[in-house]
């Protein structure tokens, strides 16, 4: 398993500049590159790919949306180096339009834990005030038990988020990862 | 209902339709498999607008340059929405 898959601590940058789709760097705490994300550009299913480097020779991760449009949207994430799918994000529909809401599932697509931004007041703050607030979500396991936080750093210009994993074992820390570049692929694009 | 999926290793076996267009794991062999169809509402409605549109475009192109003008027009269309599916 790669590396970035057993750390605890790694954040995320959006790439500035990028003609066509998105890409994502993904450092460790040092600032050492652990992977390159890339958002393909002309699909209209949502498809992002995870390299260990910017040479794309070794894929990590692949995280795939099951439909064009979808109100509760799926995406799939499958170990690109042993083929099997280890789980899926989706996302609430209803409830994300006050305040973002997620759910991850597991490979049989059962909910495993949801990530929900921080507070209502702030995401109404957000949504019709100012985006420039940097959005903060809550990883939670079926019991409320928080597992992990995802933070953005403010930065009007580049997006950057932090991942902070609390609890390894809760959430496979893979399905994390791809909940993470989701967010940081579609909350990013929103704002 | 359910929603057909066939793995590379030649297992067919049937899902939950909340799968459909995504992925599930092979219960014979555990690989990520593609789950068959697009269920989404607004994607019928497309396929259905696309192809009402495509007919519409022949009819025009008959009526206004004669039937040469309908084949090379009718194919080219074809190969632009094509493409789009491709894009998919």
């Amino acid at each position: 398993m790669s590396k970035l898959f057993e750390l605890d601590r790694y954040w995320i940058r959006r790439k500035f500049l990028t003609l066509f789709g998105a890409s994502f760097h993904v450092y460790a705490p040092d600032d050492q590159l652990l992977a390159f994300t890339r958002q393909k550009a002309f699909k209209l299913k949502e498809d992002i790919r995870v390299f260990e480097d910017e040479a794309k020779q070794v894929p990590l991760l692949t995280v795939q949306a099951r439909q064009i449009v979808d109100f509760s949207a799926a995406y799939d994430m499958v170990d690109a180096v042993d083929g099997v799918k280890v789980g899926a994000t989706r996302r609430k529909g209803w409830s994300s339009f006050l305040r973002d809401a997620w759910e991850v599932l597991d490979a049989d697509d059962l909910p495993v834990a949801s990530v929900v931004e921080d507070s209502h007041g702030m995401a109404l703050v957000r949504r019709f005030v100012s985006n420039l607030v940097p959005q903060r979500f809550e990883v939670k396991d079926t019991n409320g038990r928080s597992i992990a936080t995802f933070k953005q750093r403010f930065n009007p210009f580049i997006h950057k988020l932090d991942v902070t994993i609390h609890d390894r074992n809760a959430v496979d820390p893979r399905a994390i990862f791809g909940t993470a570049v989701l967010i940081s692929a579609i909350e990013g694009r929103q704002s | 209902m359910q929603i057909r999926a066939r793995c590379a290793c030649g297992h067919l076996w049937y899902v939950a339709q909340d799968l459909a267009g995504g992925l599930t794991n092979c219960p014979r062999c555990g690989k990520a498999t593609q789950v068959d169809g697009l269920r989404d509402p607004l994607w019928r409605v497309l396929q259905g607008a696309a192809a009402l549109g495509w007919v519409v475009v022949v009819v025009l192109l008959y009526a206004n340059t004669g039937p040469l003008g309908a084949l090379l027009g009718g194919a080219a269309l074809a190969a632009i929405l094509g493409l789009i599916y491709l894009m998919m």
